[in-house]
């Protein structure tokens, strides 16, 4: 079965973690996960530039590499992204900002990549709201 | 098309209400079949008479009069939100039809999808 | 139908709104700090005991034990579960609403 997931609280929020809970249990259970979405708060999730102290567990590290390790397919939504400073190396040249702090395995695309996932998902899940 | 309902729940002056809305907008203008309701504070968005420009945001009035221009097929606003915050239907400055709590789980049975936000 | 919700019934409206949404033939999971509402001798527990038999409550496992809710004390109809069971839960439902 096909899932699509979608976030929307930061990861300081306990959604942030139930969701990556859900979506290991998605794959474990020999289901697919068609798409995730990050919307609303939940987009400073792709940022790689958070510090966690050392006997915390960093969220966003966690996240990166379970969607890497099973190649998903993993959009935050651009608009909330820009509004909240999350930016991948071509937004950070386009508006002239010092650094990017997102980019490989996240893709910065339009709300339309969620209407769609809500379109051909079998089961679209939202976590975060 | 699987139809979609968008649950709106959030304040005029936060975020989340005109995150809300881009996402109605953007399922309409995929041509996906597309409801909005107004339920808790989100049935605030709808009061008639906001200045946001007194708060320095930019007015929500204009991304909601944009729901039925853009195809956004039903609006509707729960009807005990509204009473409990002591408001009725003549204080909205979009016509949304009022819903009553019975009506509320056959409305999120009839759409395919429902995202709240 | 399946319902989630996730947050604590004192902070929020959600808590009610789901439950005014709530068919009888549906079924609620509580997830995060939505568990709080199966405190004993709350107010919400009282409600949630008082939906038609036909509801099914869940309850995450780990978010009661992470908030130092007492299995013991928790109704006999709430059925605990873990994520696997929820994935289970959300295929069984054809339709998933987060509140």
């Amino acid at each position: 079965m096909k899932f699509a997931i979608a976030l929307l609280a930061g990861p300081q929020d306990p959604a942030a973690r139930s969701a990556l809970s859900f979506a290991k249990a998605v794959i474990a259970e020999g289901h697919q996960i068609s798409r995730l979405f990050l919307y609303r708060d939940a987009v400073h999730l792709a940022s790689s530039l958070g510090v966690q102290p050392q006997d915390e567990s960093d969220i966003a590290l966690e996240w990166r590499q379970f969607i890497a390790e099973h190649e998903l397919d993993a959009v935050v939504c651009i608009a909330a992204a820009l509004r909240r400073g999350v930016l991948n190396e071509d937004e950070a040249q386009r508006w002239e900002r010092p650094v990017a702090n997102t980019g490989a395995p996240w893709e910065l695309s339009g709300l339309g990549q969620w209407v769609d996932a809500l379109q051909t998902a079998d089961r679209a899940v939202t976590f975060g709201t | 098309m699987k139809s979609l309902l968008i649950i709106s729940r959030h304040p005029p002056a936060r975020l989340a209400a005109r995150e809300a809305l881009d996402l109605a907008l953007a399922a309409a203008a995929f041509g996906v079949p597309t409801a909005v309701l107004f339920m808790d504070d989100g049935v605030l968005q709808l009061l008639k008479g906001q200045d946001a420009t007194q708060i320095n945001r930019k007015s929500l009035a204009a991304n909601l009069q944009a729901l039925p221009l853009f195809g956004v097929e039903e609006i509707m606003v729960c009807q005990h939100s509204m009473g409990e915050r002591g408001l009725g239907g003549a204080q909205c400055l979009l016509d949304a039809r009022p819903v009553e709590s019975a009506e509320i789980a056959a409305l999120l049975d009839h759409y395919d999808q429902v995202v709240t936000l | 139908m399946l319902h989630i919700l996730r947050h604590s019934p004192g902070s929020e409206t959600r808590f009610a709104s789901c439950l005014r949404g709530l068919g009888p033939q549906q079924s609620l999971l509580l997830l995060e700090d939505a568990v709080y509402g199966l405190l004993p001798r709350s107010r919400t527990l009282a409600s949630l005991q008082i939906l038609p038999g036909s509801v099914r409550l869940y309850a995450m496992e780990a978010d009661i034990l992470a908030r130092g809710i007492a299995l013991d004390d928790l109704p006999e109809r709430v059925k605990l579960i873990d994520y696997p069971a929820m994935v289970q839960l959300c295929i069984y439902h054809s339709k998933v609403v987060s509140w």
